[in-house]
C-alpha cells in the first residue's frame, strides 16, 4: 500500500512539475544500427530563434548505408520524412526528397544520396529539440542530428488556414469544432434522458431485483415489470434517434455533396545511380580501444581526380569527428553531437593519380556518451560512416565505409 | 403492538433510504469502473480510430471500433436484464465511457499534447447505445435485441458521425496534390512517432461492391456485432448468476 502511494505521489509530482522530455531516443537504438541505416550530413536547422508563426526549415542530406542490416527491413519498404519534436509544436507545411513532394510515404533504394527538406512553422513557444526523421516501416524512425529551437511568442497568434477545392475557407486549430460540439451535447442529452427516466424511479435496484426474484420463483412472468409506459417511452427514444441520425446525415450530404475519402497513395522515387566517386577507400584493421576511447582504421585510398584531396571529417552515428588540421567546427549547442578535434589522421593527402594508405584515429567522449561503444555488446561488430575528402579547390568527396571493428580491451 | 404499527412507516421511509443509497452507490461504482474498463480496453485496441480524424476511414473505422466497444455493454446488459429488467446498461457505460473520452482528448491530447481538439476529437457512440437498451426493452429477447439492436449498432456509426466528419473529408488542392482537410491536418501537425503509414485505413482494392466500400463495411460491422453481442450477453449471463455472488 506504502508502495503505491509512493508510486502515485511520485506520478502526481512528475505530472505538476511537468519535466521536459529531452531526448527522443536516439541513443536507445543498437550502436550499430544506428551507423548502418541513415546517415545524416550537411543538415541545416535554421534559424534558431522563430516567433510563433514565423518559418523554420530543416534541409541537407542523406546516405542510405549500403552496409544496412539485412535481418533489418529497409528504405526500400516503406518510409516517410518526418520531424522528431515534442508534439505539433511546429505545423509542417511542405516536405520533400530530391524535390519530390513527401506528403505522403515512398521508397528509397539502399545506397544512395538524397537531398531532404523540411519548412516548418512555429506554433507553440517553448524550447524544442528538432530533428529531422525517417521513419522506415517496420524498423522504426532513423532520427538525424538535431539541435535546440526557442520559439517565442504567443500561441494565440498562431493561425493556419487553407482553402477546399470549393472555396471554403478552414481554420484547421478550430475546423468544425462548433458542430462536432453541438452533436455531441446533443447525444449526451439524449442518453443523459434515458437514464434519468429510468433514475427517476427511486430505489430502483432492489425493489426491482426483488419483483424479478419472486417472478422466477413464483412461476410468473418477469417481463411484467416492463410498463406500458415504458415501452411507449423506448419506442419514442428509437423514433427521436433515428429521426435525428437521418436528418444529421441528410444534413451533412445537402452541405458536402462532394467529399473523397483519405489519401494513402505511395509516391513512387527516380531510381537513383549510385554516389560516384574520384576516390576509392578500403578500410582494414579497424579496431576500438575501450581504456582510451580511441577508434583507429588503416584506409587505402586510390585517387583518380586531379586535385589532392584530404580527410576532413568522419561521421558516424551522428557524430561528426572533425580533423581541425582541416576545418574549425564548433557545436552549436550542448546538444549538437561535433567532436571539434576529435579526428587525426597520419600520413594525410593523397595527391591525384596516387594510391596511398593512411591511419585514422578517431577520439572523443561522445563514443561513450552517445552509447556507440555499447556496439561490443551487439551481436554483430560492424560499423560504417561516412568519410568526408575535401580538396583545395573547394571539391569534396563523401564516401561511405563499413566493415568488421575488433575491441581492444586493456 | 401499537408501537410497532407506529414504527413500520419509519422503517419502510429508512428501507427506501437505504435502497436509494444502494441505488447510487452501486450504480456510480459499476458504470464508472466498467466504463473505466471499456476505455482501457479500447485504448489499447482501437484507440487510433477512435480519435485521430485522419484515421477516421471508410473501411476501418467503422468496424473495428463498434465491434470492440459492444463487449462490456452487451455483457452489463445481461446482467442487468437478468437480474433487475433494466434496459440501461449500453446507455449507462457508452455515456460514462464518452465522457472519460472527452475528459482524456481535452486534458491528455490538447492541453497536454498540444493537439488542436478538431485533430482528436471523439467518435459518437451514444445513439446507438440508445438503440440497443430500447430494442431490449421492446423486444424483452436477447436473441431478437442481437438481430435488431446490435445490427443496428454497427451499420449506424458512419451516419451518426457523419454530419462531424464530412467537412473534413472535403477535398483541398495542396501544393498540386488532392488531399482532404483530415489528410491535411495529419500531415501538417506533427506526430514523431506516428508517421503517415502508420495508418490502418482503406487502401485500393479490387474488393468493392460496386464500388461501396461503406454500406458494404456497415452490413459487416453489423453482423460482427450481432455475434460478439451474443458472446458476450452469454459471458455476462452466466457471470450474473447468485452462484458467484454466494462464492464470494
Amino acid at each position: 500500500m506504502r508502495l503505491l502511494a509512493h508510486l502515485l505521489f511520485m506520478l502526481i509530482v512528475a505530472n505538476v512539475i511537468g519535466v521536459p522530455a529531452f531526448a527522443h531516443g536516439e541513443r536507445a537504438q543498437q550502436a550499430n544500427v544506428r551507423m548502418r541505416t541513415i546517415n545524416w550530413y550537411d543538415v541545416n536547422i535554421s534559424p534558431a530563434r522563430v516567433e510563433v508563426g514565423e518559418i523554420m526549415t530543416i534541409t541537407g542530406r542523406m546516405r542510405t548505408s549500403k552496409f544496412w542490416p539485412d535481418h533489418l527491413p529497409s528504405v526500400i519498404g516503406r518510409v516517410f520524412l518526418n520531424v522528431g519534436t515534442s508534439g505539433p509544436n511546429f505545423v509542417r507545411l511542405a516536405s520533400h526528397i530530391d524535390e519530390v513532394s513527401m506528403i505522403q510515404s515512398t521508397s528509397l533504394e539502399v545506397g544512395r544520396d538524397y537531398e531532404f527538406g523540411l519548412t516548418l512553422k512555429a506554433r507553440r513557444p517553448g524550447r524544442f529539440h528538432v530533428h529531422p526523421v525517417l521513419s522506415v516501416l517496420d524498423a522504426g524512425a532513423m532520427v538525424g542530428p538535431g539541435i535546440w529551437v526557442e520559439v517565442n511568442g504567443d500561441e494565440a497568434d498562431f493561425e493556419n488556414t487553407v482553402e477546399t477545392m470549393f472555396g471554403n475557407t478552414v481554420h484547421l486549430e478550430t475546423f468544425n469544432l462548433p458542430i462536432i460540439y453541438s452533436w455531441h451535447t446533443l447525444w449526451f442529452v439524449m442518453g443523459a434522458a434515458w437514464l434519468a427516466y429510468w433514475f427517476r424511479q427511486r430505489p430502483l435496484l432492489i425493489p426491482r431485483m426483488r419483483a424479478v426474484r419472486d417472478a422466477q420463483q413464483t412461476g410468473g412472468e418477469a417481463d411484467d415489470i416492463i410498463t406500458a409506459r415504458d415501452r411507449k417511452v423506448a419506442i419514442g427514444f428509437v423514433i427521436v434517434t433515428l429521426l435525428l441520425v437521418l436528418a444529421g446525415y441528410q444534413w451533412a450530404q445537402w452541405k458536402y455533396p462532394i467529399t473523397t475519402p483519405l489519401r494513402t497513395s505511395k509516391v513512387e522515387m527516380p531510381k537513383k545511380t549510385p554516389p560516384q566517386s574520384v576516390l576509392q577507400v578500403a578500410m582494414s584493421n579497424a579496431t576500438y580501444r575501450i581504456p582510451g576511447r580511441s577508434f583507429e582504421m588503416d584506409l587505402e585510398i586510390t585517387n583518380n581526380g586531379t586535385s589532392a584531396y584530404y580527410l576532413g571529417e568522419f561521421l558516424l552515428a551522428n557524430i561528426r569527428f572533425i580533423n581541425p588540421s582541416q576545418k574549425v567546427l564548433a557545436p552549436q549547442d550542448s546538444h549538437d553531437l561535433i567532436a571539434s578535434n576529435g579526428l587525426r589522421v597520419e600520413n594525410d593527402g593523397i595527391l591525384p593519380g596516387t594510391t596511398k594508405s593512411i591511419k585514422v584515429f578517431a577520439e572523443d567522449a561522445l563514443w561513450e556518451t552517445q552509447r556507440l561503444t555499447e556496439m561490443l555488446n551487439d551481436p554483430d561488430s560492424v560499423i560504417a560512416g561516412l568519410l568526408f575528402f575535401e580538396a583545395a579547390d573547394g571539391a569534396r568527396e563523401v564516401i561511405e565505409i563499413g566493415g568488421n571493428i575488433l575491441p581492444v580491451f586493456q | 403492538m401499537s408501537d410497532q404499527v407506529d414504527a413500520q412507516p419509519k422503517i419502510n421511509t429508512l428501507a427506501k433510504r437505504l435502497e436509494t443509497r444502494v441505488d447510487i452507490f452501486l450504480i456510480t461504482a459499476i458504470v464508472f469502473a466498467i466504463a473505466g474498463a471499456t476505455t482501457f480496453v479500447m485504448a489499447v485496441t482501437m484507440g487510433d480510430w477512435e480519435y485521430w480524424v485522419d484515421w477516421k476511414d471508410r473501411r476501418f473505422w467503422p468496424l473495428f471500433p463498434v465491434v470492440l466497444l459492444i463487449i462490456f455493454p452487451a455483457g452489463i446488459s445481461a446482467a442487468l436484464w437478468t437480474r433487475f429488467r433494466l434496459p440501461i446498461a449500453c446507455t449507462a457505460i457508452v455515456l460514462a465511457y464518452s465522457l472519460m473520452r472527452w475528459v482524456s482528448t481535452y486534458l491528455n491530447f490538447h492541453v497536454f499534447g498540444g493537439f488542436p481538439i478538431s485533430f482528436v476529437w471523439p467518435s459518437v457512440f451514444i445513439p446507438m447505445a440508445i438503440i440497443l437498451d430500447c430494442a431490449l426493452l421492446l423486444t424483452r429477447s436477447a436473441f431478437v435485441t442481437g438481430l435488431t439492436g446490435a445490427f443496428l449498432w454497427g451499420i449506424l456509426i458512419y451516419p451518426v458521425n457523419w454530419p462531424m466528419l464530412a467537412a473534413f473529408h472535403e477535398p483541398i488542392n495542396y501544393q498540386g496534390e488532392m488531399l482532404t482537410a483530415a489528410d491535411l491536418i495529419g500531415y501538417e501537425y506533427i506526430r514523431t512517432g506516428l508517421p503517415e503509414y502508420v495508418r490502418i485505413v482503406e487502401r485500393s482494392v479490387l474488393r468493392t461492391f460496386g464500388g461501396a466500400v461503406t454500406p458494404l463495411t456497415a452490413v459487416f460491422a453489423g453482423f460482427l456485432s450481432t455475434l460478439t453481442f451474443y458472446l458476450f450477453w452469454l459471458i455476462g449471463h452466466y457471470l450474473a448468476k447468485p452462484t458467484w455472488i454466494k462464492k464470494i
